[in-house]
């Protein structure tokens, strides 16, 4: 995992011109190299940065793309529905939890009601 | 000499061999030996501790800070130590008293250093101090932003691979993690992690701190890319391992090849604060930043985490979110401070704070359209060195496929 990471850190500093300068020559043209020739000739940098948002769902940490500013309204409004619909989610899996043990309870009251009623017409 | 142990009430001499010169000091204090202290290694009985009486440590205080047991404080200045010093020296004493714990009652005893005589005696040096009597504040200013993008800029021009990668990715590693450079000079080659939850982050634990006393005291912290290539630990980690692991392959540390536990941390952070003194803070280039010289005691080991510390509160954290990021336990009687500090139930406080250290953003990183890897030759090519030390030559071939 931590590979994965620097990896993707490291293809994008070979990329770019400013990190690039501060890299071994040698390291940088071999890596390109390596890398056309598996992948071809690549316009710009193969690796994006993605700008990220921390936000808290619930007690729960949640880090999600940042909204463009250029997205269109409705992703907009999906995006920032996103995290109410999470905590949406908790609470109807809790009512339907509670739902579910109400169901038991009754359904055991029916069965000692059921039971008496044959006892008693014994 | 003393023995070790009262086998009758199971007090024991404190093992707190760092404080030890604090109570040699008082003991030569109250016998009379000030010019002539008794040797760091002597330790005392429970009865000799239990003799000394608060208008004893009043006087100790009282001679370090103004060289006198009995100063007027009306005429005489403490020219010797600050108040700040005398607290931590009464601290010092405090754990090697017997009744640590049982504030003074006259006639019955307690812990002398709680009196209220001492502590009236340590607010009455604060008065002078704000005066502008006695010592004069010895404490470092923290950075101004110029002078750290400066202090990154020189460092990384330079050509060798200590001051281009080393030092500059020790500086961004204390930055984002809002550590003094000891903290972060303890730190081992294989501390830092990755995270399934959050497969783009770098995760690590502060163990060394002195606030951590236990595991529960020192989480995973989250590392974020930054969208500022300057500022990305991420990038200048990559790079830095890469080369570092090349030429140490077996190494322990995360910067220094000293695998002595005490001596190879202990001498990186000398190192650092050397080099970045002859290389940045002495040079004309650095100083021209300064906007007011002669105004304070210049930059020093500590204006590091001031300036990573106040920079985070500026771009929006909290005073607690802060101190939660830095893994800092407050003064006693702050309670807030303590409630917030060092938790594992708030990842989202600590990744809050790393995200807002983050110039241009927190960043992920991601791959520009999805490559179908035939090879994992080229990726061998682009991080070798980190590949072989985790044992999976084939995790590039994972990472882009």
């Amino acid at each position: 995992m931590l590979c994965r990471i620097l990896g993707l850190a490291r293809l994008w500093g070979v990329y770019d011109e400013d990190v690039a300068a501060l890299l071994c020559p040698t390291d940088v043209a071999t890596i390109k190299a390596s890398f056309g020739e598996c992948f071809g000739d690549i316009d710009g940098n193969p690796v994006k940065k993605v700008q990220l948002e921390v936000l808290r769902v619930g007690t729960r940490l949640e880090i999600m793309p940042a909204v463009q500013q250029d997205n269109t309204q409705p992703q907009q409004q999906q995006q920032a529905l996103a995290p109410q619909n999470n905590d949406n989610r908790q609470i109807i899996a809790y009512l339907q939890r509670i739902e579910k043990n109400q169901q038991e309870q009754f359904q055991l009251i029916r069965n000692s009601q059921a039971e008496q009623k044959q006892w008693l017409e014994q | 000499m003393a023995s070790l142990s009262d086998e009758d009430d199971g007090w024991t001499w404190p093992n707190r061999p760092n404080l030890r010169h604090y109570i040699c000091s008082l003991m030569s204090c109250k016998h009379g030996r000030w010019d002539n202290q008794c040797v760091r290694d002597k330790t005392f009985t429970k009865e000799e501790l239990l003799s000394v009486r608060p208008i004893d440590v009043k006087r100790w205080l009282a001679m370090r800070a103004f060289g006198i047991p009995n100063p007027n404080m009306q005429t005489d200045a403490p020219d010797n130590e600050r108040s700040a010093s005398l607290s931590k020296t009464k601290s010092g004493v405090s754990v090697f008293m017997p009744n640590q714990h049982v504030a003074w009652i006259d006639g019955r005893g307690g812990n002398p250093t709680l009196h209220k005589m001492v502590s009236q005696f340590i607010k009455d040096v604060i008065a002078l101090e704000t005066k502008g009597l006695g010592k004069p504040p010895n404490d470092k200013r923290p950075y101004r932003q110029a002078e750290w993008d400066k202090l990154l800029e020189m460092l990384r021009r330079e050509e060798d691979f200590d001051h281009r990668w080393r030092l500059p990715t020790m500086s961004l590693w204390a930055y984002h993690l809002i550590h003094r450079i000891d903290d972060t000079s303890h730190f081992n080659v294989d501390n830092p992690h990755g995270s399934h939850t959050f497969p783009f982050a770098i995760y690590t634990r502060t163990k060394w701190s002195k606030n951590v006393r236990t595991m529960k005291q020192c989480p995973d912290q989250i590392a974020l890319a930054s969208g500022a290539w300057k500022n990305c630990v991420h990038l200048s980690l990559a790079n830095y391992l890469e080369q570092w692991l090349g030429m140490h392959p077996t190494v322990k540390f995360l910067w220094t090849d000293n695998p002595h536990d005490k001596k190879g941390p202990s001498n990186v952070k000398q190192q650092y604060r050397n080099r970045v003194a002859a290389m940045v803070w002495c040079k004309d280039e650095f100083k021209q930043l300064e906007d007011e010289p002669e105004e304070h005691n210049g930059l020093g080991a500590t204006s590091g985490r001031k300036f990573f510390a106040n920079k985070a509160q500026i771009s929006g954290a909290s005073d607690a979110q802060v101190e939660y990021r830095g893994r800092w336990v407050g003064e006693k009687g702050r309670k807030g401070v303590n409630r917030h500090c060092i938790r594992m139930a708030d990842p989202y406080t600590d990744t809050f704070v790393a995200g807002l250290l983050c110039d241009g953003g927190p960043s992920n990183t991601q791959q520009e359209k999805v490559l179908s890897l035939q090879t994992s030759g080229c990726l061998q090519m682009l991080y070798p060195m980190c590949a072989q030390g985790t044992n999976k030559t084939t995790c590039f071939v994972e990472f882009l496929d």
